[in-house]
């Protein structure tokens, strides 16, 4: 029997999120939570992260590196058919941020509280059935 | 409380800045205009007065002597300012131009009453007139600007009043001192308008700093926030994850959620702020 592919891929620099979002997505929504540290990370799994249903993208990267709306160009570029959610520790000041928010991406704004972010990531889960 | 207090001290910061903008007539130039300003009117007597100087020789009854000398003082004072050009100060601006000033009024007060009686066409004050002018153009200041135009017109005023023959008033200055008044007043308008754009363009500039630090501000409170959230919510989640845990010690985790609070209190504070920067910074 072939391993069902993870319906939530995370998007972080940070290792302690990485370590920490599969495993309260796991215990809240029952779902696994495929994480990344770059988007070259992204790029190498493609096709797993593709067919994820939720992306949950950090925005800074690290420094020098490609950025979460960079991610998000190269997953709408290659027609990903999921819910993108955008999880930053400045929200607002980013313009093409706030242009992807009046497409309908949701911002989560750091630190969101646990029940929260579980509430949001469920609806998106839900809207992507 | 810190939240509430910001408002106040802005306001209150930008109310002792606009407090101390200066007025028009109180704008300095900086020491760099004010330099050029005096040199430019030293080079203009220097070269005058020696065209004055030509002039006289051929008019008889006229001495050249006055403006030779007139020369020779705006020759000196240029050359003080060419050697004193790598530390130009406002005050010595003033100074020089106020000497030269002095110089030309003196010069053209020994002279016009000798041109009025030797040329039969002399037209009056003309001299004192371009004066005025220049004066609104170049001065280093604008007291000295003032001081400079008042002492042209009532050199001139006073001279042709009380010292000029009734036959020459007749003659040769039968509608003075009218135009020379428009001339002075003329110069004054000019010397205002100057100092008034000179005050718009200096507050300009500070606006456009004030806006520059403002948003490197706002910059510098981004990049904290942006390091300080991603720990925060690493504790959010940790605090979380060990509530659902079976040994969790709920009386520990209370107190790392208590202080949580706080960090997130701070953290609203910290918006708040940006986003009072961020408007100042587009006003």
């Amino acid at each position: 029997m072939t391993k069902q592919p993870a319906k939530i891929v995370f998007l972080d620099d940070s290792e302690d999120l990485r370590a920490l979002m599969p495993v309260l997505l796991a215990s809240a929504l029952g779902e696994e939570c495929k994480c990344f540290a770059s988007l070259m990370e992204f790029e190498n799994h493609t096709e797993e992260v593709l067919r994820a249903r939720v992306a949950i993208l950090d925005i800074n990267l690290g420094p020098n590196a490609p950025d979460g709306i960079d991610a998000f160009h190269w997953l709408m570029d290659r027609g990903f058919k999921g819910k993108v959610l955008f999880f930053t520790g400045h929200a607002r000041s980013n313009p093409q941020l706030a242009l992807a928010e009046r497409n309908g991406v949701a911002i989560l704004e750091k630190p969101v509280h646990p029940d929260k972010l579980i509430s949001i990531v469920r609806r998106a889960l839900n809207e992507t059935q | 409380m810190t939240t509430n207090n910001f408002p106040a001290e802005n306001e209150a910061a930008q109310g002792e800045q606009s407090g101390r903008a200066p007025r028009f007539y109180n704008v300095r130039l900086s020491e760099l205009d004010a330099w050029f300003g005096a040199t430019v009117a030293a080079l203009f007597t220097a070269i005058g007065m020696l065209l004055e100087t030509a002039i006289a020789k051929n008019a008889p009854g006229v001495s050249a002597k006055p403006a030779g000398i007139g020369a020779l003082v705006a020759f000196l004072l240029l050359l003080l300012l060419f050697l004193r050009r790598k530390t130009p100060s406002v005050r010595w601006a003033s100074v020089v131009y106020l000497i030269n000033t002095a110089c030309v009024t003196t010069v053209l007060v020994l002279t016009n009453l000798q041109f009025a009686l030797s040329e039969r066409n002399w037209v009056p004050f003309q001299a004192m007139k371009l004066g005025c002018l220049i004066a609104a153009m170049v001065a280093p200041g604008f007291w000295v600007g003032l001081i400079s135009i008042l002492a042209y017109f009532f050199s001139a005023f006073v001279q042709f009043e009380i010292f000029f023959p009734l036959e020459i008033k007749a003659q040769a200055a039968d509608a003075e001192p009218w135009p020379l008044l428009a001339f002075a007043l003329a110069a004054v308008f000019a010397l205002v308008y100057r100092f008034r754009r000179v005050q718009l363009e200096q507050e300009n500039a500070r606006i456009q700093a004030q806006s520059f630090v403002i948003k490197q501000l706002t910059n510098t409170f981004l990049n904290i926030r942006d390091l300080m959230n991603t720990p925060l919510q690493v504790i959010e989640l940790s605090i979380e994850l060990l509530r659902k845990s079976k040994d969790a010690n709920n009386q520990v985790i209370d107190r790392i959620d208590h202080s949580m609070q706080s960090l997130r209190e701070i953290n609203s504070v910290l918006v708040q702020h940006e986003k009072q920067m961020e408007w100042q910074a587009k006003r």
